[in-house]
């Protein structure tokens, strides 16, 4: 649990990020939660303190697109997810100029969602064919959505709004 | 385009590698654009290989996904199986028996070796040699031998399972695997007189695709390419998980960055692999291989995560669960998809044959990076 | 394993169908003898020394590759040479999932290869879509005799390598009506199968 780096805590807290520290069986998952406003600074100090980009995935909630992104340090048990959410018309900004390894996973979120990504070099389709990468594979039919709320679980200290 | 004096013309070509080629990575295709011999920039098509596994885990109970975990990168597959498993161990806070801990090793370390000699010898076949990859496939077959003794199936093995392991390992096979050990530790010295000390390898691997830290961590590379550019990133020693936290091995680092320092990485990998193998056999105690499991796998609503290194880096699966039996979301992150996002700015000026190599030594298996 | 081609028709929309390499019909007599003596000995070549195009898709070509390798050494059974151009195999072992992206790289490989050509269908995936098929499928062809036609389908996930060599062998009876053209590559120790 040391390896949780309160420098990089403090500079958080300056986004209006909601931060909880979970325990999971190996090292310590930072689960950070910011206005899509503030994604590319967040994310920017987390690039600044060394860590690497995991993934980039979504998930789609009732309300509207929920993005995840995974960073980890090489050198220390320390993972950062920090989620927010697209905008209502499934827009979010791109990190792929802070993070070049971000770029396949927009593209293949792009493919799987239909999330546009401002910003992005390059948006074609990374995994789908040509003729059905309008498919969209992993939106959710409507009548299986489900709320952020009941995905959340019973987690009280982090309320209303955003992300899982 | 004419070179005066020497009539020789230089043409800008569009070419197409794959997705059907003699190497054997699978389907991956690149699109290259070249001035003749150089490569001026590359723009890998995937989706050659798309599988709908993260779809097909939102339609299938959350045990029977371990079905499709094999399929996903399947040189080495059981740290995908040793990952998701203990997501769903850690979701639902059951503790595998030591035994099952240590068995769970013992397979995914063998696992990791027969992954890495079949790069070995994948890689020089790409580079031209056609002997070393019958040695390495032999070396393969005892290993799969084991590995079909303990498990049941060749290659996509599914041996672990939510609390466990599927089925226990007998006294013989785990002597057979001691014996595997020392036969190995002997035939690198067929690989060193072979492979490590042949001079046309050598220069067609010393300086060649050199990655530096930088480029590696922003790219989210993980595992022998990183650790062959310096870092020594291992999850298995930084954030252990599953019984690493109490063996003793080393982390090799690489100390240029290129081909060749990969390709030893690997190669010290293996040795390390069979100290773990060794050491988790002196310890395996006596026991079930099966913790109590509840008759319904539903993880309580939030979000689980779990991180696991394989034999081409940080393998992560990352669930979402709406208390039900189905997930409602996974995410599988392929440490293929990192490494090979690497190359187009790699590549820029290579030697077509510099290319090669260098996406040889990536080790590459196209159906994790498209799912 | 035996080819269900045999029995069922070819489904419509699976290329062109050339039932190359089945038993003649014997309508041969008289002048015409020595030619059915010729195409024999062609079959029998032709089946002795099938090669292979290099066509791994997914998992299955790892066992494919052992197939070729020191130990289960298809070498013996003439089918070494896998041959990565089309324009110089005849043989086509599907091995892996085919997917709708890979589906005209399948249908192209296959028109490019030169007659007679044969195909072996190794694995799940490649006879009918394997674990992937089912609802809810929207990338993953149901099994590549939807593109092209099939001649041997060998079932596993994966087979086993010997799985891969039986495929070969009744591929070369289907050529020539016996198992093993030649007595050499004959087992010791098993009789010939008619």
């Amino acid at each position: 649990m040391s390896a949780l780096p309160d420098a990089l805590l403090q500079k958080l807290q300056a986004f209006d990020a909601r931060i909880k520290e979970l325990s999971p069986r190996q090292g310590s998952l930072l689960h950070v939660r910011v206005n899509v406003a503030a994604l590319k600074q967040t994310a920017s100090l987390l690039r600044d303190d060394g860590l690497y980009p995991v993934f980039m995935t979504a998930v789609h909630t009732d309300l509207q697109f929920a993005l995840v992104y995974q960073f980890a340090a090489s050198d220390r048990p320390l993972r950062v997810l920090l989620a927010t959410t697209a905008d209502r018309d499934g827009h979010a900004p791109s990190l792929t100029a802070l993070f070049p390894g971000m770029q396949w996973h927009e593209r293949e979120a792009h493919d799987m969602f239909g999330i546009t990504f401002e910003g992005h070099p390059d948006l074609r389709p990374l995994i789908l064919g040509d003729e059905y990468h309008d498919l969209h594979p992993l939106r959710k039919e409507p009548n299986r959505f489900k709320t952020l709320v009941q995905l959340r679980g019973d987690d009280p200290a982090i309320t209303d709004g955003e992300a899982p | 385009m004419t070179n005066a004096g020497t009539e020789t013309r230089t043409f800008r070509m569009h070419v197409n590698l794959g997705p059907q080629h003699p190497s054997t990575h699978g389907v991956l295709h690149l699109e290259l654009e070249m001035y003749g011999e150089y490569v001026l920039g590359i723009d890998p098509v995937l989706g050659y290989g798309h599988r709908m596994h993260e779809k097909m885990a939102e339609t299938r109970p959350w045990q029977s996904f371990l079905a499709n975990t094999p399929r996903i990168d399947y040189a080495c597959s059981l740290p995908h199986s040793h990952c998701y498993a203990s997501l769903l161990e850690q979701a639902l806070e059951i503790e595998p028996p030591p035994r099952a801990r240590s068995l769970r090793i013992v397979t995914s370390e063998l696992n990791r070796i027969a992954s890495h000699l079949l790069w070995v010898g994948a890689f020089l076949l790409d580079l031209g040699a056609f002997t070393p990859i019958l040695y390495c496939f032999e070396d393969r077959e005892q290993v799969v031998d084991i590995l079909e003794h303990i498990t049941g199936n060749r290659l996509t093995h599914a041996y672990m399972c939510v609390g466990g392991v599927s089925a226990d390992a007998d006294s013989a096979i785990l002597q057979k695997t001691r014996e595997f050990i020392l036969r190995m530790h002997n035939r690198f010295q067929i690989y060193d007189r072979l492979v490590t000390n042949n001079i046309i390898f050598i220069t067609r691997t010393r300086d060649i695709g050199i990655i530096s830290p930088e480029m590696a961590r922003a790219y989210g590379a993980t595992g022998p390419v990183l650790r062959g550019s310096g870092v020594p990133g291992d999850i298995r020693k930084i954030a252990p998980y599953g019984g690493y936290e109490e063996l003793k091995f080393e982390t090799p680092v690489g100390a240029k960055s290129d081909c060749l320092d990969r390709y030893h990485v690997r190669m010290q990998e293996m040795r390390q692999s069979l100290n773990i193998i060794e050491q988790a056999l002196d310890q395996m105690p006596d026991g079930p291989v099966q913790a109590k499991v509840p008759r319904k796998i539903a993880p309580p609503p939030g979000h689980y995560s779990f991180s696991v290194e394989g034999a081409r880096g940080d393998v992560t699966y990352w669930a979402v669960s709406d208390g039900s039996e189905i997930p409602y979301r996974l995410k599988i992150r392929s440490a293929c998809m990192a490494n090979l996002s690497l190359l187009p700015e790699l590549c820029k000026g290579m030697l077509l044959a510099d290319l090669i190599a260098t996406l040889g030594s990536l080790d590459l298996v196209i159906p994790e990076i498209d799912r | 394993m035996e080819n269900p081609g045999d029995r069922h028709p070819v489904r419509p929309g699976a290329g062109t169908v050339l039932k190359t390499g089945t038993e003649h019909p014997d309508t041969t007599q008289g002048i015409l003898q020595p030619l059915r003596l010729a195409e024999n000995i062609l079959d029998a070549c032709r089946a002795n020394s099938l090669w292979p195009l290099t066509f791994g898709l997914s998992c299955c070509a790892i066992e494919m590759m052992s197939a070729g390798m020191a130990r289960f050494d298809m070498a013996r059974y003439g089918a070494e040479v896998f041959r990565p151009s089309p324009r110089q195999a005849d043989l086509m072992i599907v091995a892996g999932t085919v997917n709708k992206k890979m589906a005209p790289v399948v249908q192209r490989l296959y028109e490019q290869m030169a007659e007679p050509k044969w195909v072996i269908a190794l694995g799940n995936c490649a006879i009918s879509g394997g674990p992937f098929a089912g609802e809810g499928n929207y990338a993953v062809i149901e099994g590549v005799d939807q593109l092209i036609p099939v001649d041997v389908y060998v079932a596993g996930c994966p087979p086993r390598p010997e799985g891969l060599l039986e495929a070969i062998f009744t591929l070369q009876r289907k050529i020539t009506g016996r198992r093993h053209p030649f007595p050499q590559n004959r087992h010791p120790q098993q009789e010939e199968k008619k």
